[in-house]
């Protein structure tokens, strides 16, 4: 192949020089080429290495279904691999570079595979794991496991860049009447047609310019076809393609929004991946047309015919000098006589023995009877040998010099995004295609997508694509028909493989994978006939390819060596995405800090601001604790839990989940779902409750307090709260119909402090407009009150204690709650308080023997953590039948304890087995939940589960096991109450 | 009464903020928000109806997921038997349904300007042109994750709510999308 650039042809702009870099050299093009025009018209025809046997590839088509020219786009972060070269604009200080090969695609050394493909034909692989005969040796993994890294290493594609993608991507969504996909003669006259009747309409074209196969066309201006859609109100979405069709009409697309990866502004989106939810879809997808397998069909300067006219009317590049035209159909005559114009010497074989062709051959030759035979060269063409194609017999009868063979075995409809529907497309005897099958929801199919030709019948079929989806959606009754599928003078004739008559040929079936003929043969004597065995044992028409251009060659050599015709093969179903998704776009905006939203308390600046130390809880974002200079987080939390025994402590505990629960069956509906009675609360009071899952295990665990007559406010753990909320829900809208009750998550309208510590009330009175609204009279143990904080802030108090200290818990409208802090704070500063973090809340709930989440697992019940008084005999409620099952109630159960160590200066971790002295392995008998330094008792603690309980251990020491940490120490099981067992402090 | 806090607060930097010399979106944070949920049964859906027409002095009740907005009410449906009172205050009695303050569990964004549907919709799903989501509708929806109320004012007029707990990333990503269409974000 020779290419150049000519003048008085394409639609580039030539006053726009652009300069690019392939293989580490400079190169110019223009604006509006793509990287592959601007590769032929530099002269430079190998652009890759095949997949398997590293042979060199060119370019070999213009569009999406580009099998040869796979390169790799970019460097450091922005690297790209597997780029379409078709598909990539130029832009100034684009760096392309080919990819797999060693040390450049000119000169890969791996390309001594294409000498060993005897002895990787396909699925060769597979049989590494039969082992090696005669006697199987290394059978089942060990021979893979071998060659696995050979195999990888010259396998495969372009290699992605390691270093975290610093692009942007987003997702939108977008609704319309009518979305048509493709911008071909159909597309565009079926949206001129839905614009006309105030339809809203999108259009959306993969390519950087609308037209479709009319920019092929030199006379065709895409540029005003494109104002004059935006004049009629067409939403056009250029460089957007339709990856994916589902359910209702919804369709995927990923819009390249800026194709320049060397854009400065980092901040604008460089994908975008839209849902569409349209009320009726017409795919204009248009039709791919086919190569031909037969010897060394894939040696650069191959190319399927339209491809050649595309380069030439739309880039003004001239794909070759001496060029021969290898087909079965009628498509390819305008091309040789635009070919022919532009300055080549151009031959065409066709196959079939008479034509008749309406144009002007006088500029070009014609052999009929003829196919092409074996392509002599490596990495250019030298010359083709041809074969007349009598019975199918293919006897070479002469060679003809050239520099590129142009082919076209036929043409295949894009049914793609039918098939994603489900639809299954229809085999077409006349044309030689599948073409898409009838879908039963909104959607049709216009233009080749449908198997029509003729560019006029394409304007009627988007036509009447409009009018068939008018009446579909019920606007308006309008007559209409669709034209004949085909439309070419001359019938098509059969010409998928012209085979040779070596005995080592390679025919290529799919470019991308290195799938021959031979490939398939080997599968039907392997007895892979099926289709879809066909395709995983030798690959085709897997990976970026999905079938577009070897697919029907493939089918229809199974069909010959089945003896069947090509429908009764059947073809393998498209799934999305019609090409690649970056990952990126897939993400959108949900990475980095936005991985997942970030939920905050409302005193969470002013925890910042105050020196917290934050840790992810959850969605949450909360204090792990407020380090004093220099302090490690063991330091600053042991002095926190410490300081809240000795004097006061104030913790921001907002994240626990709060609901209100009203209306006049509000009693009855917590009297169902907690296990402990609430049908005799006093108002003004608040209890702690379990509630239970239906199974009977613990689902979460937390206080009620009774508002009013009709009014609760529940609270629930911080892990659980969504949980609970939704169950509540559940519960009123599924089961309990009748109950009068309204449930309102009000987790974000409070705030919440816990201020706790023998220091507590003197804090507390001091912000409080009436401090002897807290005495213990006043507010006893397990009371709430409204009350007013200093400059006339409303709050609620309740006497709750997590920490086992005299506690309370203010809470206050969320906008207060900075203010709440600052004057809580100053109190507490005056008596030597503290800030502390959930390290430290964490430290003296354990000593206290408290639960939360890492103990109400999923997996214990309400004996199991010591609270089965709680579980009421007398009433009925959620969980109170299947608690009672044996496997619940069995003694044998493990039970919450706590652990000490036997030597006190050992350390033990969450996690830690269990087990008896002499029987370390396996569960154990229990096992650590959480673990602390116990300021108080000086020593490392935890909490647990054990068999039996803490009666059944007494005076047994046990082994805590730690595998991962490589770690055994000796345990003492104690009560879990390892603090104040009787509470004296918190009822202070 | 000490002055309310607003969850935007570390983040809300007031000032123009153009791309290509062009600002589409307007955001202004609506503070010191009055929300007051009410609710009733379905039993008692006919007579809170006519209960909240009586007393906010309107000729009818607006339908699920659509508001009344003048001078004197701002009333939004935004569930089928729950109504949000933004403007003025309306208890409903004990007999016919409940009341709640939510006043502070929202933080709440006013974005106006030509582009607002577009940002919008880089998030919401819903279907936001002018033909179908007309003037005076609500939606519940998620942005991020995040559920979120949305009601319409206007043609390209919007009042965006956000539990509180994640206004502030939502605010930022918000933003971060919004600059692509050049934002401006107004004084609270």
């Amino acid at each position: 192949m020779s290419s150049k650039r000519i003048e008085n042809f394409g639609k580039i702009n030539r006053q726009k020089q652009l300069k690019f870099s392939w293989e580490n050299k400079n190169y110019f093009g223009y604006q509006g080429d793509s990287l592959a025009s601007a590769l032929l018209a530099n002269d430079i025809r190998v652009v890759g290495r095949s997949f398997k046997y590293h042979r060199p590839r060119g370019v070999m088509s213009c569009g999406v279904e580009e099998s040869g020219g796979l390169v790799t786009i970019g460097t450091g972060d922005r690297k790209e691999p597997n780029v379409r070269v078709t598909s990539q604009e130029l832009y100034e200080g684009l760096i392309a570079s080919g990819q797999n090969a060693f040390p450049s695609v000119n000169f890969d050394l791996a390309s001594i595979n294409n000498l060993l493909s005897r002895f990787v034909p396909a699925g060769f692989y597979y049989k590494t794991f039969m082992g090696i005969p005669p006697f199987e040796w290394g059978s089942g993994t060990s021979v893979w496991m071998f060659f696995e890294k050979f195999i990888r290493k010259a396998a495969g594609m372009g290699r992605s860049s390691r270093l975290p993608d610093p692009d942007v991507y987003e997702h939108a969504n977008d609704h319309c009447d009518i979305l048509i996909v493709g911008s071909g003669p159909a597309g565009i006259a079926a949206a001129k047609e839905a614009a006309d009747r105030k339809l809203d309409v999108i259009l959306v074209e993969q390519d950087n310019m609308i037209g479709g196969d009319q920019l092929s066309e030199n006379e065709f201006n895409s540029d005003e076809a494109y104002k004059e859609l935006k004049s009629l109100g067409v939403r056009v979405m250029k460089r957007t393609t339709a990856f994916g069709l589902y359910d209702n009409c919804v369709l995927g697309l990923v819009e390249r929004v800026e194709e320049n990866v060397t854009l400065s502004d980092r901040r604008l989106p460089r994908q975008r991946f839209w849902i569409v939810r349209a009320k009726h879809v017409l795919i204009g997808s248009g039709s791919f047309e086919r190569h031909i397998a037969f010897n060394n069909n894939d040696v650069p300067g191959s190319m399927t015919v339209n491809a050649s006219k595309h380069y030439l009317n739309r880039y003004g590049v001239l794909t070759g000098k001496k060029i021969v035209i290898t087909t079965n159909n009628d498509s390819v005559y305008s091309t040789a006589e635009i070919l022919a114009k532009a300055g080549a010497n151009v031959t065409v074989l066709d196959n079939r023995k008479e034509t008749n062709i309406d144009l002007n051959k006088n500029n070009f030759e014609v052999i009929n009877g003829v196919v092409p035979y074996n392509i002599n060269g490596s990495k250019k063409i030298n010359s083709l040998d041809i074969a007349d194609s009598i019975n199918s017999k293919y006897n070479k009868i002469d060679t003809i010099t050239c520099d590129q063979v142009l082919m076209s075995g036929g043409w295949s409809p894009a049914v793609h995004l039918l098939s994603h529907r489900g639809v299954r497309p229809v085999w077409d005897t006349e044309n030689l295609c599948f073409v898409p099958g009838e879908p039963k929801e909104n959607i049709t199919v216009i233009g080749s997508a449908r198997g029509i030709w003729g560019k006029g019948d394409c304007i009627d079929s988007g036509i009447a694509g409009t009018l068939d989806a008018i009446n579909k959606l019920g606007i308006s009754k309008t007559d209409y028909f669709f034209p004949k599928q085909g439309g070419w003078m001359n019938p098509i004739e059969p010409l998928y493989e012209v085979k040779s008559k070596k005995t080592r040929s390679k025919s290529f079936v799919d470019f991308q994978h290195d799938v021959i003929c031979d490939d398939v043969r080997l599968a039907h004597r392997e007895g892979f006939i099926s289709v879809e065995h066909l395709k995983r044992y030798t690959t085709l028409g897997m990976a970026n390819d999905q079938g577009k251009m070897g697919n029907i060659i493939g089918l229809s050599l199974m069909a010959d060596l089945l003896g069947k015709e090509i429908p009764e093969v059947g073809t393998t179903t498209f799934r999305p995405p019609f090409t690649p998704v970056s990952i990126g776009a897939l993400a959108g905006r949900s990475v980095g800090k936005h991985f997942m939203p970030l939920r905050t308390t409302p005193m969470h600046a002013w925890n910042l601001e105050n020196g917290a130390t934050m840790i992810d809880a959850g969605l949450y974002d909360r204090p792990w604790y407020f380090p004093k200079s220099n302090e490690t987080i063991d330091e600053a939390y042991i002095r926190e839990a410490a300081t809240v025994r000795k004097t006061v402590g104030i913790c921001d505990v907002s994240s626990l989940g709060k609901i209100a629960i009203q209306g006049p069956d509000s009693t009855e509906f917590i009297n169902r779902i907690y296990t402990n009675a609430f049908a005799k609360l006093p108002i003004n009071k608040t209890r702690y409750g379990i509630m239970l899952r239906d199974d009977g295990l613990v689902l979460d665990d937390g206080t009620c307090w009774r508002l009013s007559d009709n009014e609760y406010f529940m609270t629930t753990s911080t892990s659980q709260a969504g949980r609970v909320m939704t169950w509540l829900e559940e519960l009123l809208q599924v089961r309990w119909t009748n109950l009068k009750v309204n449930v309102t998550s009000v987790s974000e309208q409070w705030g919440v402090a816990a201020i706790s510590g023998p220091k507590t009330r003197d804090v507390l009175s001091q912000c409080l407009e009436d401090p002897s609204s807290i005495s213990n009279e006043n507010l006893p143990f397990m009371g709430f009150i409204s009350a007013t904080l200093k400059g006339g802030i409303p709050c609620r108090i309740a006497r709750i204690s997590f920490s086992g200290e005299l506690g309370y818990e203010i809470y206050i409208q969320a906008d207060y709650a900075s203010i709440m802090m600052d004057i809580l704070w100053n109190s507490a500063k005056q008596f030597d308080g503290c800030l502390y973090g959930v390290e430290a809340l964490g430290a003296l709930r354990i000593e206290k023997g408290h639960v939360t989440g890492a103990e109400l697992d999923g997996r214990t019940t309400i004996e199991d953590v010591g609270l089965g008084k709680m579980a009421s005999e007398k009433k009925s409620y959620i969980g109170s039948a299947l608690r009672k099952r044996g496997v619940l109630s069995s003694p044998d159960r493990e039970k919450l304890v706590g652990f000490f160590p036997v030597n006190k200066k050992d350390t033990f971790a969450s996690g830690t087995i269990i087990c008896e002295k002499n029987n370390i392995k396996g569960f154990g008998v229990g096992r650590v939940t959480s673990v602390t330094h116990s300021p108080e008792l000086g020593h490392w603690i935890g909490l647990g589960f054990i068999k039996g309980g803490v009666e059944e251990w007494k005076n047994i020491n046990v082994i805590g096991s730690d595998p991962i940490r490589n770690k055994q120490i000796e345990i003492q099981v104690v009560s879990s109450h390892m603090l104040d067992p009787k509470g004296e402090r918190m009822h202070g | 009464m000490v002055d309310r806090s607003s969850s935007l607060d570390t983040l809300y930097n007031p000032g123009s903020f153009p791309i290509n010399n062009s600002v589409t979106i307007k955001f202004k944070e609506t503070t010191n928000l009055n929300i007051k949920q009410i609710a009733c049964w379905p039993d008692t859906l006919f007579q809170s109806e006519t209960y909240i027409k009586e007393k906010l002095n309107i000729e009818k009740v607006p339908h699920f997921n659509e508001g009344i907005l003048n001078d004197e009410n701002s009333i939004w449906r935004i569930e089928p038997l729950k109504w949000w009172i933004l403007k003025n205050n309306l208890d409903l009695p004990d007999h016919l349904g409940t009341n709640l303050d939510l006043s502070h569990a929202y933080t709440s964004i006013n974005i106006t300007g030509e582009n607002t549907t577009l940002l919008l919709n880089r998030f919401l799903p819903i279907d936001l042109r002018e033909s179908v989501f007309k003037d005076n509708s609500s939606a519940s929806s998620a942005i991020h994750h995040v559920n979120i109320k949305l009601l319409k004012f206007s043609k390209n007029n919007f009042q965006l709510f956000i539990p509180r707990g994640f206004a502030l990333s939502t605010w930022e990503i918000l933003l971060e999308t919004a600059y692509q269409f050049g934002y401006e974000i107004s004084e609270r």
